[in-house]
């Protein structure tokens, strides 16, 4: 696995994680402005809630695929515990944050999606799911590319 | 226009956003990152590649 992510980015792993990260962030902010207006939250004139919701629900199909495949480079060619253990010294409670956050990121989402999809009972959760994934990003992103920036 | 084509013109325009914060992070980035420099196996076969290259070229002249 570690060969094939390798050839895949020509040897600059780090370098392809930290643009892809970089990316989705950024849209995990957009995402965040597109629901408040969905919600009615923030009223703008040239945006109405509901191509602001279905363009949230587009951006949202994109952004979870590149996590998972974040997330599958990161697990594939660095693994858990290497990531540990090769952690510098002192940066040991960072990496743990990252990795903590890195799992939960990816339950969450996967939370929202089954909620969007079958469980729309929880639907009044959805807000507080948006915001915890966009937390969970932010943290994972902190602890890792960000610091590289 | 009706209200139909009103509302795929803002999707269209959001998704195009979109698109502008996707190159516009993507440049921002690739501008920080040290992408000149080759990966650690890749420099070190470079470099020896480059002084059997030289040591060859001694032994022609």
């Amino acid at each position: 696995m570690d060969d094939a992510i390798e050839v895949l980015t020509r040897g600059h792993v780090t370098e392809v994680k930290i643009v892809l990260t970089a990316i989705v962030v950024a849209l995990a902010l957009y995402q965040v402005l597109l629901m408040a207006v969905g919600y009615g939250k923030l009223r703008l004139t040239f945006l109405t809630p509901r191509p602001a919701s279905r363009a949230h629900r587009s951006i949202g199909d994109t952004i979870v695929p590149i996590t998972l495949l974040v997330g599958l480079m990161c697990l594939g060619y660095f693994e858990v515990e290497d990531g540990y253990e090769h952690a510098r010294p002192g940066e040991h409670g960072i990496v743990a944050l990252h990795i903590v956050a890195g799992f939960a990121l990816v339950g969450v989402i996967a939370l929202k999606i089954a909620v969007l999809r079958w469980w729309h009972s929880l639907g009044r959760f959805l807000p507080l799911l948006g915001i915890s994934v966009l937390t969970l990003f932010l943290i994972t992103w902190f602890t890792s590319s960000a610091r590289y920036l | 226009m009706s209200e139909r084509q009103s509302h795929a013109m803002q999707l269209i325009g959001s998704l195009v956003v979109a698109v502008i914060i996707v190159i516009v992070a993507t440049a921002l980035v690739i501008a920080r990152l040290p992408l000149d420099e080759l990966p650690q196996e890749q420099a070190e076969e470079l470099y020896e590649e480059d002084r059997s290259g030289r040591r060859g070229g001694d032994r022609d002249d």
